[in-house]
């Protein structure tokens, strides 16, 4: 019966209504003709049923015969809702469109949600999340989200937990941060030492006794703030946390050693592009790939495709390379000095603060072919780490 | 052995009566009137007369007509019918009383 109503609506049906004339005769002559008439109730004038849209045209020979007169009443079915449609197809493409785009998109990630996760854990799980493919586009499986949270969790410092919910397309992140020690821990019984030798410049003691003073050389290892001390009065061992700040003037030295003839890998000034989109789980490469270059260097970006400023399940990857040539260069004695005191100067930077150098010397000198250079940094830093 | 059913069984008209208001006769021969109090239907050497209220033909296919609504009475004539339907609808129709 479902399935009698199902073809109906597909193929399509009319109501229809003999009146006047032998209307059973009519009836009669459609059953010798083989339609099949359901439906049918009497009228005032005659009777009105329903018939299958494609043999409405085989009534009406019936209906001549037998001096009826045959009108349709209502139409129904699938032919009827599309003829409202034809010349206009454009509106019933939009709606089948965006039917079989949803379809297609079933199962596959929209976007990621973060739900009540400070910003600096959103930039953090974002990339690991791109580093694991968790992204716009894909279809991730149960044992992906599995894999990508372990991966996650071992690779932060900061999250004790975290739980990847994938919901209608929709990724929940929700993280528990890591508890800070307590700081009854970071005042246990222990001593300071140096971590690094030098003159000491001044102390601030905060737990514990210093055994060192101001002007007093020391080096690295030595003891400066302890701990444990005897009690004069009651020649009891008392144990206490020993923290504080020693600053000494310090002195260090970098070294760097730059051939006059070396090779190096100089970018071609030419960048060739791959694009690639990630959409329902698949790559869809929009270039062609042509040969990669042997020597090159490579940025990859990805950022979300949207359409009318509707976001898609998809994410746009980009591929730039860099293509580099080998270029044997030759220096001068100038020319190399300048180089490794740039080099000197850039290590330098990026192991300390600047702003608390008292002084520097740089000197260098060629030996073989190869330009040696020092550089001999003074200044003032702290020099007190713990020792349990 | 066993004795089978006459031949005619199956092809001549036969009556399947629900007691849920629905009566399939098949093997019909055509209609010779219908309205909603009446169907009277060529059954070949009789003719089958069922009255009763709301009567509606829910199928009407090549030998078979399922009508629904509330029977009453089912009458079987025999001989040749004389009546002119469109008389007798008069005659069997309220309205026409």
């Amino acid at each position: 019966m479902l399935m009698e109503r199902i073809a109906g609506w597909i193929f399509g049906k009319v109501q229809f209504s003999a009146e006047g004339g032998a209307y059973e005769k009519m009836l009669n002559h459609c059953t010798d003709m083989g339609l099949t008439l359901a439906g049918l109730q009497p009228t005032a004038l005659g009777v009105k049923g329903w018939m299958p849209a494609r043999d409405y045209k085989k009534i009406h020979r019936a209906a001549h015969h037998c001096h009826c007169r045959v009108r349709i009443l209502r139409r129904r079915g699938l032919p009827f809702l599309l003829k409202r449609y034809r010349g206009r197809w454009g509106l019933l493409l939009g709606p089948a469109l965006f039917l079989a785009l949803c379809l297609y998109f079933f199962g596959t990630l929209w976007c990621v949600r973060y739900y009540d996760v400070p910003w600096q854990y959103q930039v953090e799980i974002d990339a690991l999340l791109k580093e694991n493919g968790i992204l716009p586009g894909c279809r991730p499986t149960e044992q992906d989200l599995a894999r990508a949270r372990q991966t996650i969790l071992m690779q932060s410092d900061t999250l004790a937990d975290l739980s990847l919910n994938f919901i209608k397309g929709r990724l929940v992140v929700e993280v528990a941060p890591r508890t800070q020690k307590p700081d009854l821990e970071q005042y246990a019984p222990g001593s300071v030492v140096a971590a690094k030798g030098g003159i000491i410049d001044h102390l601030e003691v905060e737990h514990g006794f210093a055994v060192v003073g101001a002007g007093q050389r020391v080096e690295a290892g030595d003891l400066l703030i302890t701990g444990v001390y005897i009690d004069e009065k009651t020649e009891n061992v008392v144990i206490t946390p020993a923290q504080g700040v020693v600053v000494a003037r310090t002195e260090t030295v970098y070294q760097s050693a730059q051939p006059l003839q070396f090779t190096a890998h100089i970018p071609t000034g030419e960048v060739i592009e791959y694009r690639t989109l990630i959409m329902g789980g698949r790559r869809i490469p929009l270039s062609l790939q042509p040969e990669e270059p042997v020597l090159f260097s490579q940025e990859v970006r990805s950022e979300p495709v949207s359409l009318f400023g509707f976001a898609l399940p998809a994410v746009l990857e980009t591929r730039s390379l860099y293509p580099e040539k080998e270029t044997q260069i030759q220096l001068t004695e100038q020319q190399a000095a300048e180089r490794a005191r740039f080099l000197l100067d850039r290590a330098l930077e990026s192991e300390s603060d600047t702003e608390e150098i008292l002084q520097r010397s740089f000197d260098g000198q060629l030996t073989d072919g190869v330009f040696h250079a020092t550089l001999t940094v003074e200044r003032l830093e702290n020099i007190a780490v713990s020792a349990f | 052995m066993f004795r089978m059913p006459p031949p005619a069984l199956y092809t001549d008209g036969m009556i399947h009566i629900s007691c849920a208001g629905t009566v399939q006769v098949d093997n019909c021969k055509g209609i010779l009137l219908y309205n909603e109090n009446a169907v009277e239907l060529d059954m070949g050497r009789l003719r089958l007369q069922l009255s009763g209220d709301d009567l509606t033909l829910e199928t009407v296919e090549k030998g078979i007509v399922l009508v629904r609504g509330r029977l009453f009475e089912m009458t079987f004539f025999y001989g040749e019918r004389t009546q002119n339907p469109e008389e007798k609808r008069e005659k069997s129709s309220p309205k026409g009383g």
